[in-house]
């Protein structure tokens, strides 16, 4: 687990950096994984993040924090590549059979993610779980959303008003 | 855990209060379902806010570019009496119906509004389907005496329409007269008039000599850029009409049976046409005075009609028209047999047959994305033994009131598909 040398980029030696979740656990990943993260971009190009320091990210925990680097790591190939446009037809197959995998998990992890994804900038991740999280919630009722989503159930007054909007639309309740 | 309802009241997720993150999810909803947005606006008031918020509409549209299909005005010249077709699988959207005439026909649907030719009243009409609003044209000073087209535009300059509507409108209406006196009894004039809603009233008149009969009135005019193109018949040329200069001019159509104008990928003029089970485009190779205009086939792609479609030599598929901002083509199946399998894609309504029995059930239509080389998608639909195009109504907002709250849920939207770049300048040389 010691902390490879900083590499400068140019002999082949991948420049390592060290992660550390709000519980202290110490992640390491090559930098260009990390920099998929805009804020952590900013601080690899600086310098941060080398040897023994670590950037502590007190915002997300070391379970979504794995999560999170599970993704950046698949997907920092195809970021290097400057969006892939010479990516052929099976790398993006298998971008996207990885993607389609990597949301299928319990909603309160995906919501853990989304936050990291928001906190962390991470444009791709964000866009994938919103994209899972409006796939449960399209062809669903407001009262479905709200229930699949873990809403509290709605008071009197928020049902009543939900009600006369339905009538509204001529939609039946539910 | 977070399926399992609480027993009492309590904060939705976390990720849930963040409005930045709500609005992420919500702008993924697709747009091909409007009541998906009207569902989560009434979920609670944040989403409702969000929702309604001009900022999310504008990414929405950003974000997908292929305008949601809420529907065909499907005109059956028997009865003329034309019915709206939801495509929506939900409960209807709060669409007005036009019932204050009985006799009437679409010539042309565009930026939410619906170009409608009243024979109660000889007269023309231009209807918002979400507002119910009409505004009801007063008569040109002339009779067409054969054939009579139009289209319907908004009139502001710059305008996204997201949010036109009630706003300003141009109709241009395009008639036929072949007994012109001057002109001479073989030869047809087609005149162009604009109508201003502003102005409340029709001018610059143009008219062009062209050859009887030669107006295809059931075929969608099409706009690029500041000009509007009318198909002509059996789709061998185009009546071009300059909006600014109000100029009319004939543009030559591929040397191919059947092509239909749409606009190519370039953002200008350009024709779709199908041989067998192949989809050809054509663009502008070159347009010069002395040798006309000159059209290139682009590559191909192939629709697998085999298992698409029926085949059937004898009374071959054909392309009627190419829906204006989008990637959809319809095509009108020769063959009456029905389709022997559903398609995997996204399904739409099958419009009813001209010829079958008025009590006939609308069917499922089978629509199909196929692949284009350059990464373009086009969706097929399909209609059974349909000779007429349908109108589409791509509304460019539907904005479902709500006076119980007194506020207006802004939510579903189309938009333009290819806004980035204006169509290329190049002139097209009169053919009269």
């Amino acid at each position: 687990m010691a902390a490879p040398e900083s590499g400068d980029g140019n002999n082949g030696a991948a420049r390592m950096v060290t992660l550390i979740s709000s519980d202290n656990t110490r992640f390491e990943v090559e930098a260009a994984a990390a920099s998929l993260s805009q804020t952590l971009q900013l601080t690899i190009l600086d310098g941060g993040g080398g040897g023994g320091d670590g950037i502590p990210l007190p915002n997300v925990d070391s379970a979504t924090l794995s999560k999170v680097l599970e993704y950046c790591i698949k997907h920092a190939p195809a970021a290097a590549n400057g969006g892939a446009p010479n990516a052929t037809a099976v790398d993006r197959a298998e971008l996207e059979r990885f993607d389609n995998e990597f949301v299928n998990i319990d909603q309160s992890v995906l919501y853990s993610l989304i936050m990291a994804a928001h906190n962390l900038e991470i444009e791709g991740l964000q866009s994938l779980v919103a994209k899972k999280v409006a796939d449960m919630i399209k062809g669903k009722s407001p009262m479905e959303i709200r229930r699949t989503l873990g809403f509290p159930d709605p008071t009197p007054e928020e049902q009543a008003e939900m009600n006369a909007h339905m009538l509204e639309y001529g939609w039946a309740y539910e | 855990m977070a399926l399992s309802r609480p027993r009492r009241p309590s904060p939705p997720p976390p990720a849930l209060m963040l409005d930045e993150l709500v609005e992420e999810i919500l702008l993924r909803l697709p747009p091909d379902e409007p009541a998906y947005l009207v569902h989560a606006a009434l979920v609670c008031k944040p989403w409702r806010r969000i929702l309604s918020d001009a900022g999310f509409r504008r990414r929405y549209i950003e974000l997908h570019r292929s305008p949601p299909l809420l529907g065909y005005i499907h005109t059956n010249l028997t009865t003329c009496s034309p019915r709206f077709i939801s495509t929506s699988t939900m409960a209807s959207l709060p669409f007005s119906p036009l019932t204050t005439i009985n006799s009437w026909r679409v010539l042309d649907c565009r930026h939410g509004r619906v170009l409608i030719k009243n024979y109660d009243q000889l007269g023309l009409i231009v209807w918002d389907p979400t507002t119910g609003h009409q505004h009801h044209l007063n008569m040109i000073n002339y009779v067409y005496r054969y054939f009579e087209i139009g289209a319907v535009l908004c009139a502001v300059d710059g305008c996204d329409h997201l949010d036109c509507h009630g706003g300003p409108f141009r109709v241009v209406s395009v008639g036929m007269d072949v007994d012109a006196g001057p002109y001479g009894t073989e030869d047809g004039v087609v005149r162009v008039t604009l109508y201003s809603s502003e102005t409340c009233e029709w001018s610059n008149r143009s008219y062009i000599n062209i050859h009887p009969y030669n107006l295809e009135v059931q075929r969608p005019s099409l706009l690029i850029g500041d000009a509007l193109y009318f198909p002509l018949e059996y789709g061998f040329s185009v009546l071009k009409y300059d909006l600014n200069t109000h100029a009319l001019s004939i543009v030559d159509s591929p040397p191919v049976f059947g092509a239909v104008v749409t606009t190519a990928e370039d953002g200008g003029l350009g024709f779709i046409s199908m041989l067998g089970d192949s989809i050809y485009t054509w663009s502008l190779l070159c347009a010069t005075a002395e040798i006309g205009i000159e059209w290139e086939k682009a590559q191909q792609f192939v629709m697998e009609l085999g298992t698409l479609l029926p085949s059937d030599p004898y009374r071959p598929s054909r392309i009627v028209c190419s829906v204006e901002g989008t990637d959809t083509i319809f095509i009108n199946l020769g063959s009456t047999r029905s389709l022997t399998e559903p398609l995997p894609e996204q399904s739409h309504h099958l419009l009813p047959s001209a010829h079958a029995s008025p009590c006939r059930p609308l069917q499922p239509c089978r629509s199909r994305c196929v692949k284009h080389s350059s990464q373009r998608c086009y969706r097929f639909t399909a209609s059974l033994s349909e000779e007429l195009p349908p109108h589409v109504v791509l509304p460019h907002s539907v904005s479902p009131y709500t006076p119980a709250s007194g506020c207006t849920l802004a939510c579903c939207i189309a938009q333009r598909r290819r806004p980035e770049h204006s169509p290329p300048e190049r002139s097209l040389p009169a053919m009269t």
